[in-house]
């Protein structure tokens, strides 16, 4: 656990200019992106988040987080991640097009990276040694509200990827000591059932195998079980003082 | 009583009829006796030999010399076991019933169009069910849900590049990659990680050709049985390869317990 | 808590039936039947490896029990006995052991310059590719059989009336 709060320090300080440059551009783009409609934009924005990508594979696990082990696979899994956005740029898979539910969890999905250092804060941690906006957790919640933002069309394998990281991320809570973490798959789960249902909408046929409701009752059946075990993982940590605050 | 119906039309039909029986994945005999038994309600007899990629057939009137020899070329369509067993009720229903070979091509393409399963439906289902695998072999509960997530990205990764028509094997190596790249994170953590990577690939297993090679095998049309072997174990290769590319990657945090 | 053992594994065996049954697209109505067949073989598979009998002759009595079963339900949703019992197999594949081998394999190729760890990753591949491919091969086998001894009513099943039995 040392020696993972001691990369973050090392990396949020070597490199927090740059951390700055980075996430005044993402602001700036996603204003963009809000406010009009033009491919460049969006192309952009594609290439934006590739570049984070990359930057999360090689200099946050790659470089700094060198002493943590398993920082490779780490590394290779978001570099496959910043691929598929590539790719996504290409073929101009995500459309960006907005859909309107539950924009006001897009918004707090959006604003959360910044939530994330003043939790750090609020629990008595300093400077280097905080949560910044450009982690790994920071860059997947901002990912997810973008896309649950303009949910008209999602490329759904990069949310299944930033699942998975999330629910590692969930896990790390404990072994790592970090609850800020836990905003991220809190806010996650309702993200994730309106990806489905819009993935449901997309590729339902009629008639379909089986009725659309057994489909329906699936999905629900899933999401409940996410729920509920995800409270059950968060009464535990409590109950067991896992998280020392 | 048939004598309406010519013999090259019936042959069209049961050709198309066996060769998509062999197209989805049933196996050799049944194949086989199906058709010889359409033939037979249409009082011809059937003959055919079935190989990897086409069926020759010869149809022979059962009253006359009249002969007709069709060769067809076997789709390569999704295993669908829908079709199977409702394909197989479709020649009994004209065995017992004497429908008209226009109503068995209406009742054959009804069969063939209706929906297949939804994609959906499909890739929760295997999730679950790739996490229960895990459970089954001892992973506790942590395994299973790093299972789930890693089986549903793969699977997820699997419906989209079957829809674009990718190649099979280039399929199944990237499926496994990334499945079990998933399912290596449980590395980070101290719980039944070797089970976790184990069981996230075996969505993939090619169960049905595999059994389907066995089956005929032993029921002596060893051709076809093997065909369908080498074609099942040319994918669990492939498994195999992208499941190792992560053991390369990962290797020197491997445990064996 | 034996019991409890035994339907927690039949019950994660169904779902885990359910599951790769889907994949192949069986009719509806066949769900529940393939769900009983993998939990009742899988259930037996458990209790005969905890009374000491190795994996492959359990898997042999799994597979019988599937088998017939499969002839038994067939009839009753015209369904052909493969369309019910390849899903149900399918949880019983030995995937641990598969998994060793291709883990064993690539060790192997790591170690080539160390002989101890050489012979030992050597041992291991091949031991876990007989048990491999002796289980699946014996859960294919046991499973067929009862085509093969109730051969007319095999190949009658997805017939829908009855009358004579002939063909």
């Amino acid at each position: 656990m040392k020696i993972f709060w001691d990369t973050i320090a090392d990396y949020n300080q070597t490199t927090w200019v740059a951390q700055l440059f980075i996430i005044l551009i993402g602001m700036l783009l996603t204003g963009m992106l809000y406010r009009s409609n033009k491919t460049w934009i969006k192309t952009a924005m594609k290439g934006y988040l590739a570049f984070t990508y990359l930057w999360i594979a090689f200099v946050y696990y790659l470089y700094f987080g060198e002493a943590r082990s398993y920082h490779l696979v780490m590394t290779i899994f978001w570099s496959l991640m910043a691929l598929v956005w590539i790719w996504d740029a290409a073929k101009e898979y995500t459309t960006f097009e907005r859909d309107r539910q539950l924009d006001w969890l897009a918004w707090i999905l959006l604003v959360m990276p910044f939530i994330y250092p003043a939790v750090s804060l609020a629990r008595g941690m300093e400077f280097p040694q905080i949560t910044s906006p450009l982690m790994p957790c920071s860059v997947t919640i901002f990912t997810i509200g973008l896309l649950l933002l303009f949910s008209k069309k999602i490329n759904l394998f990069i949310v299944l990827c930033l699942t998975h990281w999330s629910i590692i991320g969930v896990a790390k809570t404990y072994s790592y000591n970090i609850p800020e973490d836990f905003l991220l798959a809190v806010s996650a789960v309702p993200a994730l059932y309106i990806f489905f249902r819009q993935y449901f909408r997309h590729t339902l046929k009629q008639p379909s195998k089986p009725d659309a409701k057994y489909i329906r009752a699936l999905l629900i059946l899933l999401f409940t079980i996410m729920g509920i075990s995800l409270t059950g993982t968060f009464v535990w940590g409590v109950v067991n003082h896992a998280f020392t605050l | 009583m048939r004598r309406d119906e010519s013999l090259q039309s019936i042959a069209k039909f049961i050709a198309e009829y066996a060769a998509h029986m062999m197209g989805c994945g049933v196996h050799t005999s049944r194949v086989v006796r199906s058709a010889k038994r359409i033939g037979d309600a249409y009082e011809t007899d059937v003959n055919i030999s079935v190989f990897q990629r086409n069926i020759i057939l010869t149809l022979k009137e059962n009253n006359s010399d009249k002969i007709h020899s069709e060769v067809v070329d076997i789709p390569a369509l999704p295993i669908s076991f829908e079709h199977n067993a409702e394909l197989s009720a479709l020649s009994w229903n004209i065995y017992d019933n004497n429908l008209s070979l226009a109503d068995a091509w209406k009742l054959y393409n009804k069969i063939v169009n209706a929906p297949s399963i939804d994609s959906l439906f499909v890739l929760i289902l295997v999730g679950f069910a790739n996490a229960s695998f895990c459970k089954l072999f001892g992973g506790d509960w942590f395994s299973m849900t790093i299972v789930f997530s890693a089986t549903i990205t793969g699977m997820f990764l699997k419906q989209q590049m079957q829809r674009k028509h990718f190649n099979h094997y280039i399929i199944f190596i990237v499926c496994a990659f990334i499945a079990s790249l998933c399912a290596s994170t449980a590395y980070l953590f101290d719980t039944t990680s070797e089970i976790a990577l184990a069981t996230s690939v075996l969505y993939l297993v090619p169960g049905v050709p595999l059994i389907n090679g066995v089956i005929d095998i032993v029921e002596g049309y060893t051709l076809t049985g093997f065909a369908r072997l080498v074609n099942a174990l040319m994918l669990v290769l492939c498994i195999a390869i992208g499941l190792s590319l992560t053991l390369v990657l990962v290797k020197d945090n491997l445990i064996i317990n | 808590m034996f019991i409890t053992d035994i339907l927690i594994d039949a019950f994660f065996a169904a779902v885990a039936g359910i599951g790769f049954g889907a994949i192949s697209d069986p009719p509806l109505k066949a769900f529940p039947y393939i769900a009983l067949l993998a939990a009742a073989g899988h259930a037996c598979r458990f209790c005969l490896m905890s009374y000491g009998i190795d994996i492959a002759t359990a898997s042999m009595f799994g597979g019988l029990i599937i088998g017939f079963g499969s002839l038994w339900l067939g009839k009753r949703v015209h369904c052909p006995m493969t369309v019910l019992y390849i899903p149900a197999l399918l949880p019983m594949i030995p995937g641990k052991f598969a998994y060793r081998i291709v883990f064993s394999l690539i060790m192997f190729l790591q170690n080539m310059d160390n002989p101890t760890e050489r012979t030992r990753y050597f041992e291991m591949f091949f031991s876990n590719s007989i048990v491999t491919l002796t289980v699946i091969f014996l859960l294919a086998a046991s499973a067929t059989l009862p085509i093969f001894i109730f051969q007319k009513r095999a190949f009658s099943l997805t017939r829908h009336n009855n009358k004579q039995l002939s063909a």
